[in-house]
């Protein structure tokens, strides 16, 4: 390891890292040096000489912020020649800075106000008139620019460089008359653009929307999360007299890194939406009526019991959310399993299993392997911060960057080898890479034909190069997204997994990396129709029974959301209970879900937005959501952490509902006071939460333990549905979609893309549709109108369609979550 | 639309070779593009930026920093004209200030028929032979107005 | 130290400030603008020298720029702000008179309109 060096500043001795910035090693023994351009994750500038020190023996001052310490060093911060320079550089900074403090929104946390006050002159010998520069214009629909106000620190630009690597927001002309600006007055619209408005040391960038609404002084601030994605930000919500004002990023290294994206930061519009459900609802002779929440709440689960007794526990199901918190899900597990007695509880339409054979990586490993082998997970589109993190470790810790997917990523660009089996050949393609170090490693491989290019559009000998690349690299982490992933192809994957891990001498972990805010959390709390909490499976009755109790095991294997739906139109399954979650939209086939849902006798929708599937339940309950609810979620790496309430509500917390429904069905009512007791009990409950506490999340989560998955054998590749008519439907996740969160009025509405079909250009010419054509897509009886794009985006036989908004429908175009067909046509001319 | 000839291709090769990364290449090809078309266009910053593995935004902070490239078309000469100390001392300002009237294009730009572009311009390393302007790539030394006159009249 | 380690010699009939501001023009031209002092100092002492080469300075303004020449030497980036400071500094220290002319001029100009 490296060794320690002493220093020391104002006679105070200090012992750092070599390596170590003198403005860091003055920070740890509670120094202050003041600075403008130097941001820790930006490293070492030195422009706006802020930070200028005395260090004995060199003959002049020196930049603190980029200056490493050297044996021995003396430095002085407070010396007559550094406060002379202090002052001088203050001056120069103000100069031409306007006095907008009054009405600047970045009063009050303002490093420039701080630094003048402590350090500057006086007063200013300026006695021209400043100069004069335009003033609040828009560079982006959310972010307001005041040129005036820049003190070209560039940190903005070197966010924009280094930090999100689109080196979109730059330094334009020279001299005095830089600025800050983009190519052409394009605006500066990234996907995590919004950062820069917290890194800008004074009030040139600011949040368009924040203007002028609140003094920073007067807000409210709550230390939350971004309950957008499964990336688990940590975040600031700032209210005022309860009215949401603002998000800001709160730094938690083992997360964010110091960062939120945009949907973060703009995407929280939802909170004071008219389409919140904020009342309870029965539907009484085709009108619903408005009743107490916790008495529905009441009527609601008798109503469940009453069909459980006539027609058993198996005619009830319950589809939960991948965006619900442990609690409420935890507490659902327990109304379904253990007061209804029923295993039908879901989350999710494609397959996934809780465990990994390998070490559960957090975001931190990311950084720390050698390797990162992404598999059908596009982390810009889906989840943002995971991506600042995977181009941080690529592009500055010399990690390596492997890609398996069907579909190109913006993350190619920097990959070291990057790999695109057709779409829906997933299976065989994992089994070619297992197959391939298995090989060499002398152990059971998947049976059948694996290497041949015609089945995966990936010829052996890159398949080679990627085995051997994973082979050598001794740490790897593998981050995948099963939710791209097709049929069973999640058991290949793990197995997979299984293989790197007997690599000798390997180090071999996996992110998880569903898009969804709290995908792990919905596994682990077992809202799985084949697995209890912790990734118990329902059929280890032994198991379940030492956990639970005795007699917890049910008979029954639960149905998967899917299954449920089938059953509800079959007539079998009587009553379902929806939390959070929009079928109508997110399952494929809407018609028939519609048709399915309208049979129940008893459909409840517990969720906070207004949806196509609320509309037909005969009783709604409202969810508090984001901003108003609180619990923990676990993100992708396994880090369980707290998010906090922003704004108050006299609504029910969805928690107090749910125990409701579970207490007025048991002989021993059990009350939580708060959210925690929750979590109190789960921690005691739900294997790998044992750690998981109030206290022990507090500053910076803690990663619940890993759950190991049940020993696999080797999988075998399932048959490969060829069948079909048309081009294999890819549909891509976009986080920034026109969906129920982020509605027309966004403020994020300028990254709502249009309906979009990627082609290769082979098909294109085949259907004879170029770059900007309208066409048809065309499936079950449904048509769904998108512009075509050339863009070789996936391999020839397949489409890739963004999914963009609800509006779309897009998944009325599949019937399943394995491959789906589709027709690609031009439109008929009327 | 921006699109580089054959020709550009070609040397564009050679020039990305000279360099252990692509990025050096930059004001080469932005010099390339300036002598070929007179000035850069939004366009031209996007195709050089494809080129390098840049983004526009980047080709542009680069080009604005410098006062040789121009983001506007320029007439068929460009009168760089110097203005330093050793030029104006010997009565640069006055001469500058002729030329701009004699080609009506007073403080300096582009004529009406695109023959010329007049620009101030700092020290161009030519003291010695003080007040000078640069045409395209060549220099005039020692001038006065009669030299003056006599130079751009005999310009085709 | 005026330019590129050429020498320019003038005579008499040449006035330093005159002189300092033509060359305090150039570097406030080629300030790339990276550094706080650099880019504000070259474009101060313009405005000064603009000043008082124009009839409109003051004697407090001289000793203002000797404060702004050592505010900027030496706490630069680069060095282009050490050689901007170096023409202002040494003109003002080896030609004083023609600064005072200049500012005298206008102390008599004031005082007899
Ligand atoms: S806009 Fe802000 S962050 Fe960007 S250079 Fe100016 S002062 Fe720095
Ligand atoms: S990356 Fe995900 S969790 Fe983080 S701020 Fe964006 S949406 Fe929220
Ligand atoms: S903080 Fe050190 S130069 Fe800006
Ligand atoms: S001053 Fe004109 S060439 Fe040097």
């Amino acid at each position: 390891m490296s060794e320690d060096i002493n220093i020391t500043i104002n006679d105070q001795p200090v012992s750092v890292p070599k390596g170590t910035l003198v403005v860091e090693a003055a920070k740890k023994i509670g120094i202050e040096i003041p600075v403008f351009c130097y941001h820790e994750k930006l490293g070492p500038f030195g422009c706006c000489r802020m930070c200028l020190v005395e260090v004995e023996k060199m003959p002049k001052l020196t930049t603190a912020c980029t200056q490493t310490v050297m044996p021995d060093m003396v430095v002085k911060t407070e010396s007559p020649k550094v406060i002379k320079a202090q002052q001088g550089v203050l001056e120069f900074t103000l100069l031409n800075h306007p006095l907008d403090c009054p009405v600047c929104d970045k009063g009050g946390e303002c490093p420039l106000q701080n630094n003048t006050f402590k350090y500057g002159p006086g007063d200013t010998r300026m006695e021209f008139d400043r100069a004069n520069r335009d003033k609040a214009t828009p560079l982006s629909p959310v972010i307001t620019i005041d040129r005036e106000r820049c003190i070209a620190c560039q940190r903005c630009t070197r966010y924009s460089d280094i930090i999100e690597q689109e080196s979109a927001l730059v330094m334009l002309n020279r001299g005095f008359n830089n600025e800050v600006g983009t190519f052409n007055n394009e605006p500066y619209d990234t996907k995590y653009s919004g950062n820069v408005i917290d890194i800008c040391p004074v009030g040139a960038l600011t949040n368009t929307q924040f203007r002028f609404k609140a003094r920073t002084w007067d807000l409210d601030n709550s230390a939350t999360l971004c309950a957008h994605c499964g990336c688990n930000c940590n975040m600031t919500l700032g209210s005022r007299t309860n009215k949401f004002m603002r998000i800001e990023t709160r730094p938690n290294d083992l997360v964010d890194d110091g960062w939120v994206c945009d949907k973060a930061r703009f995407g929280y519009d939802f909170i004071e939406s008219d389409h919140r459900i904020v009342e309870a609802t029965n539907l009484v002779d085709g009108e619903y009526k408005v009743a107490k929440t916790l008495e529905i709440a009441r009527q609601t689960a008798e109503s469940l019991k009453k069909i459980v007794d006539e027609y058993g526990p198996e005619s009830i199901g319950f589809i939960g959310s991948p965006f619900g918190t442990n609690e409420e899900l935890y507490l659902y597990h327990k109304l379904f399993r253990f007061t209804l007695g029923t295993n039908n509880l879901d989350h999710k339409i494609y397959i996934d299993t809780p465990g990994l054979p390998v070490d559960h990586y957090d975001f931190l490993n990311v950084e720390t392997a050698n390797l990162v082998l992404l598999i059908g997970s596009d982390p810009a589109e889906e989840l943002p911060i995971l991506d600042l993190r995977i181009k941080k470790a690529i592009t500055r810790k010399g990690v390596k960057l492997a890609i398996l997917n069907d579909q190109k990523t913006e993350l190619d660009k920097i990959a070291d080898l990057s790999l695109m089996y057709d779409v829906g050949s997933d299976e065989i393609a994992l089994a070619a890479l297992a197959n391939s170090l298995a090989l060499e490693l002398d152990i059971e491989m998947v049976e059948g034909e694996t290497s041949d290019e015609s089945l995966t559009g990936i010829a052996e000998r890159r398949m080679k190069e990627m085995a051997e690349l994973v082979r050598t690299a001794m740490k790897v982490c593998v981050v995948y997204n099963p939710a791209s992933l097709t049929g069973n192809s999640i058991f290949m994957l793990k197995h997979l997994l299984g293989v790197i891990n007997k690599i000798p001498t390997m180090e071999c972990g996996a992110i998880p990396a569903a898009p969804f805010t709290n995908s792990l959390g919905a596994m682990d709390m077992g809202i799985l129709p084949d697995y209890y909490p912790g990734g118990i499976s329902s059929s280890d009755s032994g198991k379940v029974d030492q956990v639970w109790g005795d007699g917890s095991s049910l008979q029954s294997k639960g149905l998967s959301a899917l299954e449920m739906i089938d059953k509800a139109e079959s007539g079998e399954l009587k009553a379902l209970l929806v939390y959070r979650n929009n079928p109508v939209i997110d399952f494929p086939d809407r018609k028939r879900v519609e048709s399915a849902l309208k049979k129940l006798s008893l459909l409840v929708v517990h969720d906070m937005m207004k949806t196509e599937t609320s509309v037909l339940a005969t009783t709604v309950l409202p969810s508090n959501g984001p901003g108003y609810d609180e619990g923990t979620t676990t993100n992708i790496g396994g880090r369980v952490q707290y998010r906090k309430r922003g704004l108050n509500t006299k609504n029910s917390p969805d928690w107090k509902i749910i125990s409701k429904m579970i207490n007025s069905l048991s002989e021993k009512p059990i009350e939580y006071l708060t959210s925690f007791s929750v979590t109190e009990e789960l921690s005691q409950t739900v294997p790998g939460y044992s750690e998981i506490s109030k206290k022990s999340i507090k500053k910076e989560g803690k990663t619940r333990e890993k759950i190991e998955s049940a020993n696999g054998v080797v999988p075998e590749i399932g048959k490969v549905e060829s069948s079909g008519q048309g081009l294999k439907l890819r549909i891509a996740e976009q986080l920034f979609a026109k969906d129920k969160i982020l509605d027309a009025s966004s403020p994020l509405a300028h990254h709502f893309l249009p309906s979009t079909l990627c082609l290769h250009k082979k098909d294109a010419l085949k259907l004879d549709l170029s770059n900007g054509d309208q066409a048809i897509l065309a499936a079950n009886g449904v048509e769904v109108k998108a512009i075509v794009e050339v863009s070789n985006r996936c391999n020839p036989g397949a489409v890739i369609v963004p999914r963009v908004s609800d509006d779309q429908g897009l998944l009325r175009l599949s019937r399943s979550c394995s491959v789906n067909w589709v027709e690609v046509k031009k439109p008929k001319v009327e | 639309m921006f699109v580089f000839t054959s020709e550009d291709e070609n040397k564009i090769e050679k020039i990305i070779k000279k360099y252990p990364v692509k990025q050096s290449a930059l004001l080469p090809l932005l010099t390339l593009v300036q002598r070929r078309e007179g000035y850069i266009s939004p366009e031209a910053m996007q195709a050089i930026g494809k080129k390098l593995d840049l983004s526009p935004g980047y080709v542009q902070s680069v080009m604005s920093f410098y006062t040789m490239y121009h983001t506007e078309p320029t007439g068929k000469y460009i009168i760089l004209f110097c203005h330093n100390i050793s030029c104006q001392l010997n009565g640069a300002d006055n001469l500058f200030a002729y030329t701009g009237q004699k080609l009506g294009v007073s403080g300096g730009g582009t004529t009406e028929d695109k023959k010329f572009t007049l620009h101030k311009e700092e020290c161009l390393a030519a003291c010695c032979g003080a007040p000078m302007m640069r045409i395209n790539d060549i220099f005039h030394e020692n001038l006065t107005k009669e030299k003056i006159d006599q130079i751009l009249d005999s310009l085709p | 130290m005026l330019g590129s380690g050429a020498l320019i010699v003038m005579d008499h009939t040449v006035n330093i400030v005159e002189a300092a501001l033509r060359m305090s023009y150039f570097y406030m031209h080629e300030s790339c603008g990276k550094c706080t002092p650099c880019r504000e100092g070259t474009r101060w002492m313009y405005q000064i020298l603009n000043d008082i080469q124009n009839g409109k300075g003051s004697s407090k303004q001289v000793e203002k720029l000797e404060d702004i020449c050592d505010n900027m030497s030496f706490k630069c980036f680069c060095a282009l702000g050490d050689a901007a400071v170096a023409p202002v500094a040494s003109s003002i220290m080896h030609f004083r008179s023609d600064y005072d002319e200049l500012i005298k001029n206008l102390e008599s100009d004031e005082v007899s309109a």
